[in-house]
């Protein structure tokens, strides 16, 4: 349908104006540059707004880092953002407050992430392939099935499952929280890739087909390279989501030697006594890290799209 | 099966009823499902059995401690006395409408000003993002009120220039606004999806765009735009599936309870109440599958209208 | 359609097994006493602190009896009750679980506990009968008290100065200088309020007990046990408060019923008095670091007999019936329940041990608000008349439910009147579907 939105793209603006089609290069060259650039004012302009967006955005990161220097009892008596005293002490009673050090529990999450972004990008992109470049019967019954699992709350599914996993013997392990993202249970992936793969003009198959690739080549060597921005989108995602996961994890993993760092945070909390509020926002700040790395790293692969790989 | 085929969005594909595959067509349909294997395992193994158990439990009473038992259409009768339940969905209407437009606009916004063109746009991206990875975390219960509670932040830039603020996670007309608040401040998820989707026009279109002398305007509404669709589509259907089922934010603001007065009480958030708090998860499982219901309507409009406005490369 | 069949088929066995799976329940797993290899799961929820101490606790027990271990799983309180349903669902329970009053009467009416007469390694001796009645269930003791703790009104004493107020003879105070203390300081303090209104299912059942009624019927099971003028007065003694400038704003109130103990109102020194449990007297100390005492709570005639106190047990420890470990489970529940060794690292951090001997064994070793909370609770006992029963099934949310309706009052959205009918037919809804 959209093989005739490129050329529209062109051939609108070439139909009213077609002398502009010969313009010099010299002019061609100008209008470029202005439009990385733009004038020095509006570049300005443009970086306070996003400076002070920014110091909004930020503000929630600010406020975490300074209560995890504050004193315990004075986190919830002050809401500005000055400090006046250096609590580091949470940060070393917090990192060895539980039964390991606090990077045990990081070890652990690590463990479940990685197999979780292997499981997803292998899994979720070659049932993306089929949904969106093969044919086959019921197709459209199967890709719809596919979007109901993602509609039911975790709530109603966590005990079913639960018993599944437990009849298998496979509680107090990873493989609750690893399997089903080697099995491509993740929809919200698999739509994802299949919306982008379904965005790549499909005459770069074609082509490779009348060359005599197969479905696996054509897959491997087009259009994994090509998606890079929704692989990458994905591996983020499902790094800062399991990350974060709470309640599967605390479901599933019952020795705390298994623990991972949202269940081990949660440890700090309790609502009816005292909690370690220093001590969680401490390390809530350390388990910060490694996700914020991997979003600043992360993100450079998402503006590597068929834009940058040189394909035409 | 032809709502089937609206809903998928996919292509329908001609095909007599009894028409014999040539060779070549059952070879792709066995590649196919050389692809599809992982997931038709998982689909079979985790995900089928759990909600069709889910199904069967709705259709009975059951405590999580004993045996269901089957009470027929009960729950879901059940359900049209349940004034909590019917406010519950209200309040999730009305935030899956308001927030969820308000989180895309903010995203695509961000996106098109952070695709290019600019010094430090990683950082920025990085920095919009930030939000984000804070996601459901306990920390989000704390500094919400810390900003918006009696003695919070808004109401001290308030009383600067001079205008008494008000408790507004307690107060019950505003609890639902700051949610929403919460909810288009975490804009980034979506953000990167349209990051990553500008990434994936090819260049050469604004290049010969700009050749033709065609504005920035113009490059947008007949470049970006329609190429964008199948993106901006994504995001519409998964942002309202996810804000249908909102729980954490709510969950974590009001301390699991909903409060104050049920105004921030998600549909799901009741749902966790009823199956964990007072152990009916027969009845929990009907809403469950209303829930699923609603949503599988909104997704279903979505497919039939995307036919009018979402352009593939197909 | 025939093509379906053979997926289908895959799917309908995936399914049947799981309902399968359900349809055994959480009771007809029946542990056996001889089986079992000695490897017992232990659950808690909390903070560090307490992860801390209970981890020595174990290590002393497990050096104490080779052979044995003792697995411990923690959690904050929501996450774990969420996590006992989903493993007890699944029989999947852990071998000794930590109880809370709103919810052992449905894990034990249920069949998900075992009776523990009649667990052999178990001492029971020891515990005056009153403390056994707080675990029972029909002719079982479900769940043994790990400790007492008495609903209380905490007053900070550096606020009282300032505000010039004095602090009151707890004995012989009534509800009108309740009322007039909280009036007096919010008028004197302005930022600072009088009172956090109590306001939990705690206050509402000292109310009525004043009243020589009870919130849920004991009689009537799935029934209130309270006349509806009771609870609307009770109601009205809430407006009051608010009315006579005592309490904090209704948004106040509300905010600080999302459950983060520290951001509370008094915590945060936004009030001068609060209603809170006997033992979290040091962490109010800790997080408001003023002169916090405990005070009995008021009574309508100034006689202290008739404040309707009472004790309610902090947590249980219960044993699954579902463990197949039920004689080592005993022995380390009996350890927890009778070894001085246990108490002293648990002090009173589970409430003040209603074994007698464990709280003489730990005395020397607490600290000045420890101490406090301990005389206290012995202070009131002549006056502590006998303590109602665990919560019914189904009551698990009731708290929130009163503080809701709370909430709507203060809030001016319904009247006493509607509140006390809505409020009584929610909580009839809740219970008698046990």
């Amino acid at each position: 349908m959209t093989t005739n939105i490129a050329p529209q793209a062109n051939t609108a603006p070439a139909a009213t104006r077609t002398p502009t089609k010969a313009a010099p290069p010299v002019r061609r060259k100008k209008r470029n540059d202005e439009e990385l650039s733009g004038s020095t004012g509006s570049r300005l302009l443009k970086h306070i707004v996003l400076i002070a967006f920014g110091i909004i955005m930020l503000y929630p990161l600010l406020w975490m880092l300074v209560s995890s220097l504050r004193p315990n009892d004075v986190i919830f008596r002050e809401a500005g953002l000055w400090l006046t005293t250096f609590e580091i002490s949470n940060y070393t009673e917090g990192w060895n407050a539980l039964q390991s050090p606090f990077g045990h529990y990081m070890i652990n999450s690590m463990i479940v992430v990685v197999g979780s972004i292997i499981g997803n990008l292998v899994s979720c992109s070659m049932a993306a392939y089929a949904f969106a470049r093969l044919k086959f019967r019921r197709r459209n019954l199967l890709f719809a099935i596919m979007l109901m699992t993602i509609m039911l709350p975790i709530h109603v599914i966590i005990v079913p499952q639960y018993i599944i996993f437990s009849e298998l013997g496979w509680v107090n392990t990873f493989i609750p929280l690893v399997l089903p993202k080697l099995l491509a249970t993740d929809a919200f992936f698999v739509f994802l890739m299949v919306q982008f793969i379904r965005g790549l003009p499909k005459e770069l198959d074609e082509a490779a087909r009348i060359d005599g690739c197969g479905h696996v080549r054509i897959f491997t060597r087009i259009i994994l390279p090509l998606m890079m921005p929704a692989l990458a989108t994905t591996t983020i995602f499902t790094f800062i989501w399991t990350w974060n996961d709470f309640f599967s994890q605390l479901i599933y993993l019952t020795d705390p030697e298994m623990y991972t760092v949202p269940v081990a945070l949660r440890s700090f909390v309790d609502s009816t006594a005292t909690s370690s509020w220093g001590s969680m926002f401490a390390m809530s700040i350390v388990s910060l890290l490694p996700v914020f790395l991997v979003f600043l790293f992360g993100q450079k692969y998402l503006v590597k799209g068929i834009a940058t790989t040189g394909i035409k | 099966m032809s709502a089937l085929n609206e809903m998928s969005g996919l292509k329908k594909e001609p095909r007599g009823k009894k028409r014999k595959l040539t060779a070549a067509e059952r070879k792709e349909e066995l590649v196919s499902y050389l692809f599809l294997a992982p997931w038709l395992v998982g689909l079979a193994i985790i995900t089928i059995g759990p909600m069709a158990a889910s199904l069967y439990l709705s259709f009975t009473d059951y405590n999580l401690l004993q045996p269901p038992e089957w009470t027929g259409l009960d729950n879901y009768l059940r359900m049209f006395e349940d004034t909590r339940l019917q406010n519950s969905l209200g309040v999730t209407f009305l935030y899956v409408f308001v927030s969820v437009p308000l989180q895309l606009i903010a995203a695509l916004a961000l996106a098109l000003i952070l695709d290019r063109g600019m010094r430090g746009l990683s950082f920025y991206r990085s920095v919009y993002y930030l939000p984000s990875l804070l996601g459901g975390s306990v920390a989000i219960a704390v500094l919400w009120r810390q900003i918006f509670g009696t003695s919070g932040l808004i109401n001290q830039l308030l009383a600067l220039v001079g205008i008494e603020g008000m408790g507004w996670i307690a107060d019950p007309s505003t609890a639902l606004g700051t949610l929403m608040v919460l909810n288009v401040w975490t804009f980034g998820a979506p953000m990167v999806i349209f990051l990553a989707g500008l990434r994936q026009i090819p260049t050469m279109y604004y290049e010969a765009a700009a050749m033709d002398g065609a504005s920035k305007v113009r490059q947008f509404t007949t470049i970006t735009a329609p190429l964008l669709t199948p993106i901006i589509f994504f995001n519409l259907v998964l942002q309202i599936i996810g804000a249908f089922q909102s729980f954490t934010q709510a969950f974590v603001v009001s301390g699991g309870t909903g409060g104050p007065a049920d105004s921030t009480m998600f549909f799901t958030l009741y749902l966790y109440q009823q199956g964990f708090g007072n152990f009916n998860m027969g009845y929990a499982s009907a809403m469950a599958w209303l829930l699923l219901l609603i949503i599988a309507a909104f997704t279903f409009i979505n497919f039939i209208a995307s036919k009018w406005w979402v352009f593939y490369d197909d | 359609m025939k093509k379906f069949s053979r997926p289908a088929r895959t799917l309908t066995a995936a399914s049947l097994a799981v309902v399968l799976g359900l349809s055994m329940g959480a009771c007809g797993n029946g542990g056996s006493e001889s089986a079992g290899d000695g490897n017992l799961r232990f659950s808690w929820w909390g903070s560090d602190p307490r992860h801390e101490a209970t981890q020595e606790i174990i290590d002393i027990y497990e050096s104490n009896n080779e052979g044995v271990t003792v697995a411990g799983e923690f959690s904050d309180f929501s996450g774990y009750w969420d996590k006992l349903a989903t493993t007890t669902a699944g029989r999947d329970a852990p071998d000794v679980i930590t109880m809370d009053e709103k919810y052992i009467m449905e894990y034990a009416g249920r069949g998900a506990l075992t009776d523990l007469t009649e667990l052999e390694n178990l001492d029971l001796s020891k515990f005056p009968e009153a403390a056994l009645d707080l675990g029972r269930y029909e002719d079982g003791v479900y769940g043994l008290s790990t400790g007492q703790n008495a609903y209380s009104v905490m007053v900070n004493a550096d606020l009282f100065a300032e505000a010039g107020v004095e602090i009151p003879d707890d004995s012989t105070w009534t509800w009108d200088d309740y009322y007039e203390i909280s009036a007096t300081i919010s008028e004197n303090l302005g930022e600072v309020a009088g009172t956090d209104y109590g306001a939990l299912d705690g206050d509402l059942r000292i109310w009525l007990r004043q009243n020589d009624e009870k919130l849920y019927s004991e009689d009537e099971p799935g029934t209130v046990g309270y006349s509806q003028e009771n609870l609307l007065s009770w109601f009205e003694h809430l407006l009051h408060v608010r009315d006579t400038g005592g309490g904090v704003s209704a948004a106040q109130f509300t905010e600080a019923a999302a459950g983060t103990f520290e951001a509370e109102n008094f915590p945060t020194k936004k009030t001068a008095m609060g209603w809170y449990w006997s033992n979290q007297l040091g962490a109010l100390r800790a997080a408001t670091g003023d002169d916090i005492r405990i005070l009995r709570v008021p009574s309508p005639s100034g006689n202290a007999e008739d404040n309707g106190m009472y004790y309610k047990a902090s947590m249980y420890w219960s044993v699954s019936s579902q463990s197949d470990n039920q004689a080592a489970a005993a022995d380390f529940v009996n350890f927890l329940a009778n070894d001085p060794a246990a108490a002293e690292k648990m002090l009173v951090d589970r409430g003040v041990p209603a074994n007698p001997e464990m709280a003489a064994a730990i005395e020397p070793k607490l600290d000045e608000s420890q101490q406090t909370v301990v005389s206290f609770l012995e202070e009131i006992e002549p006056e502590v008349s006998d303590s109602p029963k665990p919560s019914p099934i189904g009551a698990g949310t009731v708290q929130e439910t009163i503080v809701r309706y709370v909430g709507e009052v203060l809030f001016d959205n319904l009247t006493p009147e509607e509140a006390t009918e809505q409020l009584t037919a929610e909580i009839e809804g809740m219970i008698s579907a046990g």
